[in-house]
């Protein structure tokens, strides 16, 4: 009796004690761009929910937005790191603290009293001479700066949970170009973190961040930048020059990547995939593009400033003997400024506090006349300001309004997105890390889906349903993220698989797209369409899955509940592979169309939805490319 | 009787209250002045040199005690001036300040008195639920792609195909799964935000699956179908008061005090008269 009980106590156990390999890396979501009240401008927006509410929000807790109502999650984060912007960090706070000697800066009063939407634009507006360093700068207290930093950090290592959940530290390095050309990355660090964060007014040039990132390396505190908000860099993110203007070479290429393995595809202000512009052949390139530079109406040039132009350039810039500055895996986060990041269509509540607080402020639902009126006098007045101010000649004029009706602001253009997924071994800052390091990573526009690549050579299909695949592909192929070496003569096997978010839409396809440059230079893209929801085959000759007849009523917003797949699974090799070219792949699975937030306002606010705005959205999720070399 | 007036003159108190009720006279008779006129004392320069004090970490020297001085009186002329010209009234921070005063009162009601034990038991019994540890089970599953397949698992794991003896086995099993394969101590919130509230309902649910059953199913998740083996289950636990009677009473005060607000607050605010003028669209 006592032998057998022994034995059935062994026998529970044993499952649990295996030996943890790369098979037993579990899909984590998080958060890693997230502004608190401690950013100068979320402040200024009127959010006043500290690192703590953040971290309280992460894990699942309701807090409250600025205009007084309640955000919460649908199901809580693994990880988060509170980012805010280093340059003047806690320096408003400490503005409206009548106590401080910055309460008496000739801004300070302007920004105490800003009450409305539009008074909140213009005192962030004052604010920016300061941040583009135009004026004299007799505003900054680094004391204040480095006790916020410290605050941030403590507040972190209050809330990190090893195994439950991973507050990482990390602040944002908020930098641009001459006029606002967005260069922003967050840094993330893997464990603690040096006295002071480096900002944009120690220097401008995200060169100068990435050495001071490999010195502080030195002393034991490793860390990652993440760039965000490429699509807003007016093409100087993936740019073919340095930020100084001269030719790139191996050693930047090096520097880069040692310090930027990962970059945000996806977020609140737009998706950096790829424009339509760029890639005509793609259906799905127009997705979600947010078209302007950061805080202005200057529209952003096309050319360096999306993701998969970056993968080519990186490939040309390889070929031409200067070394890939732009191989990087992928991953999204929020970039909220309310502490808390809106992921979901249904529930979304924008970034930027009292200024976008509604459907109104948002351009998703028609003003009253007196709205308009008033309306047209900001636009007067916007025109009035752009005239004759510094911050007006920077932030520029809107074109003209095509929806009348509808207030017309470019955060119309921004979306519920997005959330980071990474595969790490555990739950602990270490492991997140690393998989950051390795790339192991993959981005969504908001809800949960999962993704898994692998590549190698002699990966059979049947793999595919093999319960121990994840285990056998580790052995054999390389996970997404990579590399794979070229084998000679022969073309590279692919297992890609993706499961949708049990809470959203179904899967309707999961696709390759593939990059590659030729022997002349040239660079090229396909994209192919590998799994279709139905079990239904691409087209040989489009490389397309047929239609779905997935609907949304945007009357409702009541989807096709029987067309689409819970998980897509394929194995595919790539029929085009030629001896010598260098090539990136990546995964893009795509969901069921739903309403977009635009149109869930609209109903909800019982008026039609603003014509200019796409109604409905296609989610999805992106993984981080594997590579392959010669 | 004279003399009684002369020591009474000579009393330094009543010559004081004298000149007080005389200087009284002059102030009442001319209003005006009275509002014009700025004390300086002791104590308000005392209070001055210490917000001095609490940002320089000394003591001011004569130079500065006079811009001290100065300082406030330009300040409180400042002041009277506006409030003079009703600048206060339209003025946000001062409104906000007023109102916060005002919340600030609302929060200060009186701690109520505790309850007796019994009384603050019952409350307990009450709210048990947010006190008791959820039920939570540790599991494991073998996924199939569609119902039949995970029929025939089941077949093939009941018949003693699959040996129980080699824990590893039932991992081979089955289609390869995105998610983990086997979890700890996981109650019914967290299971169904990641499998399907469906999904945790039927597996919570004693009748379907226990330890003793083995492996159980087919159940549908929010990806496809499941066998599951519950191999360990741990009940609700319930919260024993006594253990926990200080945090009750914590819960309990704040719950009070919550209810006190709000309460508060509606008089308040039904002592007002809201009118809503409708805006027309055109």
């Amino acid at each position: 009796m006592k032998i057998r009980s022994w034995l059935t106590a062994a026998l529970l156990v044993a499952p649990l004690a295996v030996q943890a390999g790369p098979e037993d890396r579990k899909a984590l979501f998080g958060e890693t761009h997230l502004h608190t009240n401690l950013s100068f401008d979320a402040f200024i927006f009127g959010n006043r929910n500290g690192p703590d509410a953040a971290y309280e929000f992460a894990k699942g807790k309701a807090i409250t937005h600025p205009s007084g109502f309640e955000m919460k999650m649908r199901v809580p984060l693994d990880f988060q790191a509170v980012t805010d912007h280093a340059m003047y960090l806690g320096m408003v706070p400490a503005m409206f603290d009548e106590t401080t000697a910055v309460s008496k800066h000739r801004v300070a009063s302007g920004l105490r009293e800003a009450k409305t939407a539009s008074a909140r634009r213009t005192a962030f507006g004052a604010m920016m001479p300061y941040i583009g360093q135009l004026v004299e700068d007799d505003l900054l207290d680094m004391d204040i700066v480095r006790s916020t930093w410290e605050d941030i950090k403590q507040s972190a290592n209050r809330h990190n949970d090893p195994g439950k959940f991973t507050a990482m530290i990390g602040y944002e390095y908020t930098s641009s170009q001459d006029t606002f050309e967005n260069l922003h990355r967050n840094v993330l660090f893997r464990g603690d973190a040096p006295a002071e964060p480096f900002s944009r007014l120690i220097s401008k040039n995200p060169e100068n961040l990435w050495r001071w990132m490999d010195s502080v390396r030195a002393q034991g505190m490793d860390s990652i930048a993440i760039p965000h908000n490429s699509n807003a860099s007016d093409g100087f993110m993936f740019d073919d020059v340095t930020y100084d203007g001269a030719p790139i070479d191996k050693a930047y290429s090096e520097l880069r990547m040692r310090n930027e393995p990962l970059v945000e595809i996806s977020q609140v202000k737009g998706t950096s995939e790829v424009h339509p512009l760029q890639s005509p052949n793609d259906e799905f390139a127009a997705f979600e593009i947010m078209p302007y530079q950061i805080a202005t109406w200057h529209p952003s040039r096309e050319e360096g400033s999306y993701i998969r132009d970056a993968y080519k350039r990186g490939l040309q810039m390889q070929a031409r003997g200067q070394g890939n500055p732009y191989k990087f895996g992928l991953i999204s986060a929020s970039d909220t400024h309310v502490s808390a990041g809106a992921f979901d269509e249904y529930d979304y509540w924008s970034k930027i506090g009292l200024v976008d607080a509604n459907g109104r402020l948002r351009g998703s639902v028609r003003l009253s006349w007196t709205q308009r009126l008033g309306a047209q006098i900001f636009r007067i007045r916007n025109w009035w300001i752009q005239a004759n101010t510094i911050e007006g000649a920077q932030t520029g004029n809107p074109p003209k309004n095509p929806a009348p009706g509808f207030l017309q602001m470019q955060w119309s253009s921004w979306g519920a997105s997005g959330l980071a997924g990474v595969w790490a071994d555990e739950n602990t800052r270490g492991s997140i890390f690393d998989a950051m390091r390795r790339k192991e990573t993959f981005g969504t526009s908001g809800p949960r889906m999962r993704v898994r690549m692998f590549a190698g050579y002699d990966l059979p299909a049947k793999w595919l349903d093999d319960a121990q695949l994840v285990k056998k592909a580790y052995q054999r192929g390389v996970p997404m993220g990579a590399d794979l070496k070229a084998r000679k003569g022969q073309s590279p096997d692919f297992l890609v698989w993706a499961t949708r978010d049990p809470g959203s839409a179904p899967l309707q396809r999961l696709q390759i797209v593939k990059g590659w440059v030729d022997g002349e230079g040239q660079a090229h893209e396909k994209i192919y369409d590998v799994a279709c929801a139905g079990g239904a085959s691409p087209d040989a000759k489009t490389n397309r899955c047929p239609d779905n007849n997935s609907v949304v009523d945007t009357k409702t917003c009541a989807y096709s509940a029987d067309t689409g797949a819970d998980e897509l699974k394929a194995h595919w090799r790539d029929p085009q592979s030629n001896a010598g070219e260098n090539a990136f792949y990546y995964v893009r699975g795509i969901e069921n169309p739903t309403c977009r937030w635009s149109t869930w306002d609209a109903i909800r606010a019982d008026t039609m939805p603003n014509p200019t705005l796409a109604k409905t959205i296609q989610e999805r999720v992106w993984s981080s490319p594997i590579w392959l070399e010669h | 009787m004279k003399q009684k007036w002369v020591s009474l003159l000579r009393d330094r108190l009543v010559w004081f209250v004298a000149l007080g009720l005389g200087l009284f006279a002059i102030d009442y008779a001319s209003g005006k002045r009275l509002e014009s006129r700025i004390l300086i004392d002791l104590p308000l320069v005392e209070k001055l040199v210490a917000q001095w004090e609490g940002q320089t970490k000394r003591r001011p020297n004569a130079q500065e005690l006079d811009a001290l001085v100065e300082g406030y009186i330009r300040e409180e002329i400042l002041v009277r001036e506006a409030k003079r010209l009703g600048l206060d009234d339209e003025d946000v921070i001062i409104r906000r300040r007023l109102a916060q005063k005002v919340e600030f009162f609302l929060d200060e009601n009186n701690p109520p008195e505790l309850p007796d034990e019994a009384g603050l038991q019952q409350w307990f019994e009450k709210n048990r639920a947010s006190y008791d540890t959820p039920a939570k089970l540790t599991w494991r599953h073998i996924y199939a792609s569609d119902e039949a397949q995970a029929r025939d698992l089941l077949r093939q794991v009941r018949s003693g195909q699959i040996t129980g003896g080699r824990a590893q086995d039932w991992r081979a099993l089955g289609q390869p799964f995105m998610l983990n394969r086997a979890y700890t101590r996981q109650d019914q919130l967290e299971m169904g935000q990641i499998m399907g509230a469906d999904f945790a309902a039927t597996l919570f649910d004693a009748k379907t699956a226990t330890p003793a059953k083995g492996w159980v199913g087919p159940v549908r998740s929010a990806y496809g179908w499941h066998l599951v083996a519950v191999d360990t289950r741990y009940e609700t636990q319930a919260a024993r008061f006594l253990t926990i009677a200080d945090k009750v009473a914590k819960d309990w005060a704040n719950e009070q005090g919550r209810l006190a607000k709000l309460e508060a607050w509606r008089e308040l605010r039904a002592s007002y008269d809201i009118e809503l003028v409708p805006v027309e669209e055109k």
